[in-house]
């Protein structure tokens, strides 16, 4: 056996953890079909033929419809198709292939279309060649039919996998979601993007914006991928594994440390009182969230009730979902943001809508304001979820006074119907919004007035201030997180909420970001809500800070002129006046210069923080 | 086992729509069934393989086929290339 070279590439951190274990390539429907090879030829022969018997009876339905609607000329051609699809001969030649050969049944049946389109292609008469497009159009479907049950069956995954794709949507995740001991790699997504959020709040630790490297990883390489500091180690050496190997034991001794203050409050150590709380995009994730010891749920994101879906969740569905939360959370508060839909989070949702720019978009309220029965379904599933825990209702996207307006209007209208049928609420809900569009911001004195609490999602105000897409590979160094706007933006939102004695809450990555977390105390912010994994740290953090110090960086950071100078004071700041809470940065902050190397010089990263392990074992 | 050859009289010759009627009729027999043209032969209940020997070139197929219906299937199959495969 020969020993290959290691191989480092530094993509983006996007959710913290070490994964040492093998590569399994996620192929998409676009990417070359490749001949894959199968551990079970015969599981692969069943997939195959479920796919086919799929596949026909898809063909077969797409026909009749067709034929009532547009007559028999192009139903036709879904019949040549199901005829294809149900060519049993050529089918059994096939699966006969799987056995011997041991490859998947996509590349095969490929292999063998492409001797047939050969044919085909050779052929005078144009009406033969047309079936060329049929066989192509069977290929695809096939391809698509194997690789989704593939989807499936990727929640058996073995331990210790790392999935490599090109990218990675968040009902991929959710599909993997059951394996343990996962990661994942893949080339695009900055480390806001949905997938990247999903795999935090999985607890899936994950590198992307790996650019071209996951595409090109076979299967079953040995791989490391360092979700801390965004590496991704190919065949990584005995030297790198035993340091990794340190690592994975440090982060254990860590978390041992921060289990010990789960019962504990957030308080600083001059005694002012910070609620952690935390994010969550799945009602299972609960019980983490309460075993983390958050004092309540500081974002619970509603889209996920889409994710499998093509059409709009019923009340019955929503109300248990609503109400499974809360009453699970008992006392402790649970913040539900109503449908912040569009963007880049329901792909194919509304396929008649095209938006040149959706994020500028139809989404969120815009879409809520615009679709009143849809939003009245939600806001009386909360409504009534209510009587069940501390519920707050958040509404996202809010740019001008009269949405907010509005959006109490219809809620109130809800609660009034809900009354009338004999359905007894609690008195006051809170109502809050998230600031995440500048303008909102802008307002936020007369916004305040009319709200409970503010929520600032950083992610989106960033990308709004700056005007950068924040899963643009090419500008994730514009998207600074320490932009002066950014926080002067934060300051003015918590100058208005304090002035009407209303709470600010930050629930975006930010609030993750360790540094950040030092900062947003300073500036005022009263809450800090992130994925379950950060509430430990995020506590030792406070615990480790006092408020005094902690405004007196915030209020020279505010006077500075650049991110970088930013960054760079807090790195440093924090580091003299807070010496404690060094190892827990070291451990979660990202390093935040994304680019491709494939130099040993990236090993520092890792030395850095195999230090961790050595202060902490003493 | 039984073996005829036939000319096809079609005038856009063996294509695939006409083959589909084939495969189906292929299909309602036990016996196996290939059809050759030139060097290639194909079995007569697959639409690939019978859209393959339709680009082949030639005017005479030959029909072949072995089981306890082998007669009727090969005297079924000829109607249907010889009877212009009813052409639409």
């Amino acid at each position: 056996m020969t020993a290959l070279n290691e191989e480092i590439y530094q993509g983006i951190p996007a959710s913290p953890g070490i994964i040492i274990g093998v590569t399994k390539s996620f192929a998409r429907n676009h990417d070359p079909i490749l001949p894959d090879t199968v551990d079970d030829p015969e599981l692969e022969v069943q997939t195959f033929r479920s796919a086919i018997a799929h596949i026909k009876d898809a063909l077969e339905n797409i026909s009749t419809s067709v034929l009532q609607k547009h007559g028999r000329e192009f139903s036709r051609i879904f019949d040549a198709q199901a005829m294809i699809a149900a060519d049993d001969v050529w089918n059994k030649n096939i699966e006969r292939r799987i056995m011997n050969e041991k490859l998947c049944a996509e590349y095969l049946y490929d292999d063998e279309a492409r001797k047939v389109i050969a044919k085909l292609e050779e052929s005078q008469d144009s009406y033969l060649k047309e079936r060329i497009q049929d066989i192509h159009a069977v290929t695809s479907r096939l391809v698509a039919q194997m690789r989704g049950e593939k989807h499936v069956t990727m929640k058996n995954l073995k331990d210790a996998t790392v999935v490599v794709a090109r990218y990675l949507l968040p009902n991929d995740i959710l599909a993997m979601s059951f394996g343990r001991n996962l990661g994942f790699a893949t080339g695009v997504g900055g480390p806001t993007s949905h997938a990247a959020l999903m795999a935090k709040s999985l607890g899936i630790p994950a590198v992307i914006g790996l650019g071209d490297v996951p595409e090109t990883v076979p299967s079953g390489a040995d791989v490391i991928v360092d979700g801390y500091n965004g590496l991704f180690i190919l065949n990584p050496s005995t030297n790198t594994i035993k340091k990794y190997r340190g690592m994975k034991k440090a982060q254990l001794e860590l978390k041992r440390q921060l289990t010990e203050l789960k019962a504990k409050p957030a308080i600083t150590r001059d005694g002012v009182r910070i609620e952690i709380k935390a994010n969550i995009e799945l009602p299972n994730e609960v019980s983490k969230v309460l075993s983390a010891g958050a004092s309540g749920i500081g974002l619970f994101r509603t889209e996920y009730l889409f994710l499998t879906r093509s059409d709009f969740p019923t009340f019955d569905e929503q109300y248990e979902a609503y109400a499974l939360v809360l009453r699970k959370m008992g006392e402790k508060p649970v913040v539900i943001r109503t449908f912040d839909m569009g963007g880049d989070k329901f792909p194919g949702m509304r396929g008649s809508l095209f938006e040149s720019n959706p994020f500028l978009g139809w989404r969120a309220i815009r879409f809520c304001l615009d679709r009143p029965a849809v939003f009245k379904v939600q806001l009386r599933a909360l409504l009534k979820a209510s009587r069940c825990g501390r519920l707050e209702i958040l509404i996202p996207m809010i740019s001008n006074y009269e949405e907010l307006i509005t959006t109490k209007n219809i809620i109130e209208e809800c609660r009034a119907e809900l009354e009338a049928e004999k359905v007894r609420l609690p008195k006051r809900i809170p109502i809050g919004i998230m600031l995440e569009v500048p303008s909102a911001v802008m307002i936020a004195e007369h916004l305040a007035r009319e709200v409970d609490f503010f929520s600032i999602g950083t992610n989106d105000l960033i990308q709004y201030t700056v005007a950068v897409d924040r899963d643009h590979e090419m500008l994730s160094r514009l998207y600074q997180c320490f932009h002066p706007a950014v926080l002067s933006l934060i300051k003015a939102s918590v100058k208005a909420a304090h002035r009407y004695r209303k709470p600010v809450a930050v629930c975006g990555e930010m609030a993750a970001d360790p540094l950040a977390a030092v900062l947003l105390v300073g500036l005022g912010v009263n809450e800090l809500s992130a994925s379950f994994q950060m509430t430990g740290i995020l506590k030792k953090i406070v615990r480790s800070i006092t408020y005094s110090g902690a405004r007196k960086i915030a209020a020279r950071a505010l006077t500075m002129k650049t991110h970088a100078e930013i960054e760079s004071y807090l790195k440093n700041e924090i580091a003299r006046v807070f010496p404690d809470i060094m190892p827990v940065i070291q451990f979660t902050r990202r390093s935040q210069e994304p680019s491709l190397r494939k130099d040993q010089g990236s090993l520092s990263a890792i030395e850095d923080t195999t230090s961790v392990e050595r202060s902490s074992d003493g | 086992m039984v073996e005829r050859e036939v000319a096809i009289v079609n005038r856009l010759g063996l294509h695939a729509r006409p083959a589909a009627q084939l495969v189906q009729k292929a299909s309602k027999f036990e016996s196996e069934i290939k059809l050759k043209r030139q060097n290639l032969e194909v079995n007569a209940k697959s639409i690939m393989g019978v859209m393959m020997l339709a680009a082949e070139m030639g005017s005479n197929i030959l029909i072949i086929a072995e089981g306890p219906d082998e007669r009727e299937a090969v005297e079924a199959l000829a109607q249907v290339v010889q009877g212009k495969f009813g052409e639409e």
